[in-house]
């Protein structure tokens, strides 16, 4: 610092005080607002799923002994859902998945409801007792929550797409509609992309 | 109070801040894990839990949690690095999972950003540091002169409208007081300036009034933001976003207003019944849930709805009636550590039947599928019933 005429010192510390205050300023609010866009901003993350492989994890039956890889289902689409009896959303969704699974079976098109997050398995069975079963549907269960980890199933429900090379090509995160099944399952038939569509909240439980 | 020194105390204040804005972010990193346990265990702090609430895996209670620390523990066991571990979460939920920004697109800035306002906090401090607090005064005749006069005028100014104002009746006298006796303390100390500066002495020098706002003013909002940004870059909870567009609701946000109104259109749904009733239990609506529980008992004979009622009729001191129900419960379902529990209590606490009580108890330190609270405490009891009285 060089030496200043004492009338002038005062107004020169003053000013750059205040522009070091101001910086401070400027950056604690770039920091909020940056730390803002940290998971809200769906652009940021999108399933990482999507393009990959299906992942290689055996699902056990649901009420049958022995397990599901679905992988080996390759040369079939796949529509991989979650479920569990307490959401609101499955009960909803399920009579289009029924109907679905119904109309494609010919197309090569397999279901698989995946139950996750019962605390019995009893639980399951009794909803599926209420709402009816999918002939062309196949049920397993989640243990240990594996096949949620490897699908990064963030809530429920949600519904993964797989096409006959055994890519993940969709995820739908919500209740599903017939509407959006067919359109989706179309698409993959034709071989176009589908990317990632949100219907609706998805339900979480700590439980 | 001296502006400047106001001033240092604003950049002490932002740089302290900052400093614990940092120390907090990097604090967990910087701890040295040793043992596979301690690893898992930081590993899992880091990690989001998907289904809690934007809780870490290590402190939400839900059993994804354990389920996603058996994966940690697993992968730790394995010698997998920590990076590969978190590379692993975050390949399958994306990275909304790591409660530690990466390093990559905008994460720096996170990173970066609390660290330059440390650094210029500092450099605020050392500049006021360096710049004494009693400077020498204005030369006689100079502009800063002119203004400290002028500053002077206006107290004298103030003083007339205060006078005016108590004339009036707008004040009391206590107000007016008070207001000259500050007044007069300001004009006293411009007016030393104003003496020295004829004589060249150093006085401590006197704020302007509108800069004295000013830094009033901007130290309330620089103190409203700091403590707004360390929130917000300390917390982990103000995102739940990730893959999903709409944020993942948990069901505890889920009223149970709303739930029963779903109930009530579709009576028959048990599991969505018996949920409500055990959400009613936790927030004490102890009748509300009564209802639903006997509702699904008109529809079934549901064990988990009988050991319910059974435990509400022990709060309610039924305690023959509570033990009717937890039998049965039980008779349908005798793997039930819930409803062992509970009857081990109504018998010993509220039948006084301490040797019924022992067959229940013995039952749950048996089982394998008991949670360790609830052995812990039937241990616990059982040794009670044990000891004379």
């Amino acid at each position: 610092m060089t030496d200043r005429e004492p009338g002038v010192k005062q107004a020169g510390g003053d000013g750059l005080f205040w522009v070091l205050m101001a910086a401070v300023i400027v950056l604690l609010v770039l920091g909020v607002v940056i730390s803002r866009r940290f998971g809200s901003d769906p652009t940021i993350t999108a399933s990482p799923l999507i393009g990959k492989p299906v992942p290689l994890v055996t699902v056990p039956y649901l009420e049958e002994p022995g397990g599901l890889v679905i992988a080996d289902l390759e040369g079939q689409i796949v529509v991989v859902n979650f479920w569990a009896s307490w959401c609101f959303g499955c009960r909803q969704e399920h009579p289009a998945l029924l109907s679905a699974a119904e109309e494609y079976d010919n197309f090569g098109v397999t279901f698989v409801a995946v139950n996750y997050q019962d605390n019995t398995v009893g639980r399951a069975i009794g909803f599926l007792d209420e709402v009816g079963r999918g002939e062309h549907t196949v049920y397993v269960r989640d243990e240990g929550s594996r096949t949620a980890l490897e699908f990064g199933v963030l809530g429920l429900p949600e519904t993964f797409f797989v096409n006959r090379e055994g890519v993940v090509v969709g995820k739908v995160s919500g209740p599903i509609t017939g509407r959006l099944l067919v359109e989706t399952l179309d698409k993959i038939l034709l071989g176009q992309t589908i990317g990632q569509v949100t219907t609706g909240e998805v339900e979480n439980r700590a439980g | 109070m001296a502006d400047s020194r106001r001033r240092s105390l604003a950049a002490i204040v932002i740089s302290l801040v900052a400093l614990a804005v940092i120390v907090g972010a990097l604090w967990p990193r910087g701890e040295t894990v040793r043992t596979d346990a301690e690893r898992s265990e930081h590993i899992a702090s880091r990690l989001r839990c998907p289904f809690c609430n934007g809780e870490s895996i290590a402190d939400a209670t839900s059993r994804v949690a354990r389920d996603l620390e058996v994966v940690i523990g697993e992968q730790v066991a394995a010698g997998r690095t920590d990076e590969q571990i978190y590379e692993f979460f975050a390949e399958r939920y994306g990275e909304s999972l790591l409660l530690d920004p990466p390093l990559t697109g905008w994460g720096w800035a996170l990173w970066v950003l609390p660290l330059g306002a440390l650094v210029l906090g500092v450099a605020a401090v050392a500049r006021r540091r360096r710049h004494p607090q009693v400077v020498p005064v204005p030369t006689a005749g100079s502009l800063e002169a002119a203004r400290i006069r002028e500053q002077l005028d206006h107290v004298e100014l103030d003083r007339t409208e205060v006078m005016e104002q108590q004339a009036s009746g707008e004040f009391d006298g206590g107000t007016a007081t008070g207001l000259f006796a500050s007044l007069d303390e300001e004009a006293r100390t411009l007016a030393s300036v104003l003496a020295a500066s004829e004589t060249g002495e150093s006085v401590p020098y006197p704020a302007g009034r509108g800069r004295r706002t000013m830094a009033g003013v901007a130290f309330v909002v620089v103190g409203v933001i700091a403590i707004g940004g360390t929130l917000l870059l300390t917390t982990d909870d103000a995102d739940d976003g990730g893959i999903v567009d709409a944020p993942p609701i948990d069901l505890a946000s889920i009223t149970t207003d709303r739930l029963e109104e779903v109930i009530l259109a579709n009576p028959d749904v048990i599991p969505m019944r018996l949920l409500l009733a055990q959400m009613l239990m936790d927030e004490r609506e102890v009748a509300r849930a009564a209802v639903h529980f006997g509702e699904v008992l008109e529809r079934e004979d549901n064990p988990e709805a009988m050991a319910w009622i059974g435990y509400i009729s022990f709060l309610a001191e039924q305690y023959e009636t509570a033990e009717g129900f937890l039998e049965d419960a039980l008779a349908i379902e005798p793997d039930y550590p819930q409803a062992q529990w509970w009857l081990a209590n109504v018998r010993l606490l509220g039948l006084n039947d301490a040797a019924g009580a022992i067959g229940p108890l013995q039952d749950l330190l048996v089982s394998s599928s008991v949670p360790e609270d609830i052995r812990r405490a039937a241990g616990e009891m059982l040794r009670q019933t044990r000891e004379p009285s």
